[in-house]
């Protein structure tokens, strides 16, 4: 490791300094000797000689400082009397020639000090510097690797979307070639099902992906709880059916809007009561509810289920929790994206549970001020059949790829 | 009854489509990327384009660009963004069409967005239309 140098020289440096030194020091040695006693001069003069021993130790450090120490003693004792030697008779002269060595081992000492400080400093301040590129790298190569899974993502999602198209074309082709035949409408409507599950399943990918980047947009805006639930309801009343399974919803009168993503809570409740469906056996119930509870919302999916075991009741919310697949539940990636939604709404979420009767989930959602959205987004579609499917989502490689809005 | 003009490059979803819409009493022309469709706008405008966003050769928003700027008719028929991608709502909000489907939508979803945009017969009107230079006319 390298100290760039100002004034102060790097240890390898060992001729240069003790060179300076040298150097400094036979200046020292040369004036004592040529300059003439003037016993008035004395103070100027130490004091002089001084300074050429800070010089020396403060580029060089203790030893260097010592040599010219030597040096300036040597000139001192020949300026001293008797003049023109260098050899010391008068006692007082002796202590003068003693505490200038002093002084000459303590100024090396501070400066020793001062440019062990001024190195170490300089260490540390690179080693920082090195740290915090190292950093800067590491997280660089982290936002790297998600966008690139995400990348990915969003093109496998693409790629995944058209094949699921052709299946639910094809099955809704096949369901009106059969026209009253109940098993084959049966088995089409499986065919539905499970593409929506796919579909649901890929979108959830693409917003966990988006979550693990921060780049999960929530744009709320003034919305009516009764709409989303209506919408819901709908969207999964045909999967309700083949279950026998009653779905319905209720809401308290003069429920207030809540400020909220239509896109990102439809998708929560999606995902809440399509796991309530899945896990409630035939002739069961699943309900949907909305009241009131001060500044928020609160919303309720309770089904009549086979309910969540206590042992995965504290994972319920993790993705793809090991605690989660020991106890038996299904992994997955819903109820942890609906946790963090709605946390990013300013809401919460909680569940309860009893084996063998049923769950509930609740979550919270602000009511929306009176300053909100001057702009109210159309969410409760009048045509219904609109856009139970038209989640909007993170940007995908796909929509990136060729950039298709440069013209717009 | 009205014609429309299916612009998908995945032959699946276009047979799946035609065989739906004829069914319903269409009559449909196919194209495989936003050039043939193109061409085939040449050739006879429809009254309704179901449109694919992600094409070779020419994708949907550029071929919805083409439509809007070519100035022969082809600039009022209504289009229906049809895509695999995320985002459908932004890409038709700025194409400017207020049909838009996201894959895999179901047939009856499929067949009411194309009732609607054959009767309503809203053009796209994208918020961009007013820097059109005349110079991107071709």
């Amino acid at each position: 490791m390298q100290s760039p140098m100002k004034g102060v020289l790097p240890r390898r440096h060992v001729l240069l300094r003790y060179g300076l030194a040298t150097v400094i020091g036979m200046v020292g040695l040369l004036v004592g000797v040529a300059l003439p006693h003037v016993p008035a001069l004395k103070l100027v003069y130490f004091a002089s000689y001084t300074v050429l021993i800070l010089i020396s130790a403060a580029a060089g450090g203790f030893g260097p400082g010592m040599l010219c120490t030597l040096l300036c003693v040597i000139g001192v004792a020949y300026w001293l009397e008797p003049a023109g030697s260098i050899t010391i008779d008068e006692p007082a002269e002796i202590l003068a020639t003693g505490v200038f060595v002093v002084v000459g081992v303590i100024v090396s000492s501070i400066s020793e000090r001062m440019h062990r400080a001024v190195r170490f400093e300089r260490e540390a301040r690179l080693l920082a510097e090195q740290v915090a590129a190292a950093e800067q790298r590491a997280k660089e190569a982290i936002l790297a690797a998600h966008r690139a899974r995400e990348e990915m993502l969003g093109v496998v999602s693409h790629d995944l979307r058209d094949p699921l198209a052709v299946i639910e074309l094809c099955a809704g082709l096949i369901e009106r070639s059969a026209g009253a035949d109940e098993e084959v409408r049966h088995r089409t409507a499986i065919l539905h099902r499970t593409a929506r599950r796919m579909s649901r399943l890929v979108h959830n990918l693409l917003s966990s992906s988006a979550l693990a980047v921060g780049e999960l947009s929530i744009d709320p805006e003034p919305e009516p709880v009764e709409a989303l639930l209506l919408q819901t309801v709908e969207e999964h009343e045909p999967e309700a059916r083949e279950k026998s399974i009653t779905l319905e919803y209720e809401v308290t009168p003069d429920l207030p809007k809540v400020s909220c993503d239509c896109d990102r809570v439809l998708q929560v409740l999606s995902n809440l009561v399509s796991n309530a469906l899945r896990f409630t056996p035939k002739g069961g119930r699943v309900k949907l509810c909305a009241d009131r509870q001060g500044d928020f919302v609160r919303v309720r999916v309770g089904d009549t289920g086979c309910g969540i075991s206590t042992g995965m009741l504290p994972h319920i919310f993790e993705p793809y929790s090991r605690e989660r697949r020991q106890q038996g539940g299904r992994t997955g990636l819903g109820l942890s994206i609906a946790k963090a939604v709605i946390e990013r709404h300013g809401g919460s979420i909680a569940v309860e549970s009893q084996e063998g009767t049923g769950t509930t989930f609740s979550f919270t959602l602000p009511v929306a001020t009176e300053l909100e959205g001057h702009q109210e987004k159309d969410c409760a579609p009048p045509d219904k059949h609109v856009i139970a499917h038209a989640w909007a989502s993170a940007p995908t490689a796909a929509d990136r790829r060729g950039d298709p809005l440069r013209r717009y | 009854m009205a014609e429309v003009l299916i612009v998908d490059d995945n032959q699946d979803i276009t047979e799946c489509l035609e065989c739906l819409l004829t069914r319903e009493g269409y009559g449909v022309r196919s194209a495989y990327d936003g050039e043939a469709g193109l061409r085939a706008l040449n050739e006879r405008l429809p009254d309704v384009v179901i449109l694919d966003v992600d094409m070779p050769v020419i994708d949907g928003p550029e071929m919805a660009y083409r439509m809007l700027v070519r100035n022969c008719g082809a600039e009022s028929i209504p289009i229906v963004l049809h895509s695999a991608g995320g985002h459908v709502a932004d890409i038709a909000a700025r194409v400017g069409t207020p049909y838009f489907l996201a894959k895999p939508a179901g047939p009856d979803e499929l067949l009411a967005m194309v009732a609607r945009a054959a009767s309503e017969r809203i053009a796209p009107s994208p918020p961009a239309r007013r820097d059109l230079s005349p110079c991107s006319l071709r």
